[in-house]
């Protein structure tokens, strides 16, 4: 069903969307194995030197980068580009992915903190009592 | 001045009598033509105002003398054009109005585009308000009602590993 319905009929049974944090520590159920973390594969000051926008400074900054420098470079052949423009949507999709993966994730969690009771749910730590 | 009137009246002589009207005609007046006189304070000074600005007697009412020196400017009612007849041959359609017809001090203000004090609205100004007030009062008690139930995309927020992120202690991981 529809997520407002959802909100209204079950209320607390899914996570609040895009904008909300999450309540789970990141690495519940990953103690045996570990997480492996996301890595920027571009430097602050090279963005800053593309001038790229803070909204786009995403995990997609690089293929990003690389698709407005082919971009300008051919201008106005924007066909020798077709590469890194399929290259720059793909890598938003997986990002889009993760985070409908992370949404599946915390909706999961939650069901099982309702489930075993909030002491075994995984909640993230808070850095003032850490 | 009077040489030149003989000059030109006379038929035969070199001087056209059109070519100087035609330069009076097209002479452009300075604003101080069209100042009005002061506020008339006698009775001859006010059927001379009134004969000036083309009204009766009893139609002419000079502006009250407040300061803002609208002297023996007449007051008009205030019509805007919109509220005149559109079937009438106005000599100036645009305005409603016809040649010599005096002005309206507010002639700026009550143009076909701007306001129209004589209005008919068909409305009355409460059920106006009214309508504003209920149709953004619905609305408004429609967004506060299903506040808390909202319609979003099942993903969650956008993962921006910038300064803000690093400063927060923030880390992304994948799957």
């Amino acid at each position: 069903m529809g997520t407002a319905y959802t909100h209204f009929m079950h209320p607390g049974t899914i996570p609040m969307g895009d904008f909300q944090e999450s309540k789970f520590d990141p690495l519940f159920g990953f103690e045996a194995t570990g997480r492996k973390t996301r890595e920027m594969e571009v430097t602050e000051l090279q963005m800053d030197n593309h001038n790229l926008p803070g909204d786009r400074r995403d995990f997609c900054a690089k293929p990003l980068m690389e698709w407005q420098k082919c971009m300008y470079e051919n201008y106005p052949f924007f066909t020798k580009c077709a590469h890194y423009t399929h290259a720059y949507g793909w890598c938003e999709y997986e990002d889009y992915v993760v985070r409908m993966k992370e949404y599946e994730r915390e909706r999961r969690l939650m069901a099982r903190a309702a489930r075993v009771g909030p002491e075994r749910a995984g909640y993230k730590v808070s850095a003032v009592e850490s | 001045m009077a040489l030149l009137r003989q000059l030109v009246s006379r038929k035969g002589l070199p001087i056209k009598p059109a070519l100087l009207y035609n330069s009076s005609r097209s002479a452009a007046r300075v604003l101080t033509d069209y100042m009005p006189a002061p506020y008339p304070k006698t009775e001859k000074e006010r059927l001379e105002a009134a004969k000036k600005y083309g009204l009766l007697p009893e139609e002419y009412e000079p502006i009250p003398d407040d300061g803002f020196g609208r002297g023996d400017y007449p007051r008009l009612p205030d019509i805007g054009a919109d509220s005149k007849d559109p079937w009438y041959p106005w000599d100036l359609p645009e305005y409603r109005k016809n040649y010599g017809e005096v002005w309206h001090i507010d002639s700026d203000m009550l143009g076909e585009d701007r306001c129209d004090p004589q209005k008919d609205w068909w409305v009355d100004k409460r059920v106006m308000v009214g309508m504003l007030v209920g149709v953004l009062g619905t609305f408004w008690t429609i967004a506060m009602l299903t506040d808390p139930y909202p319609v979003h995309r099942p993903v969650s927020a956008k993962q921006i590993p910038g300064k803000a992120a690093k400063e927060s202690g923030k880390i992304y991981y994948t799957f």
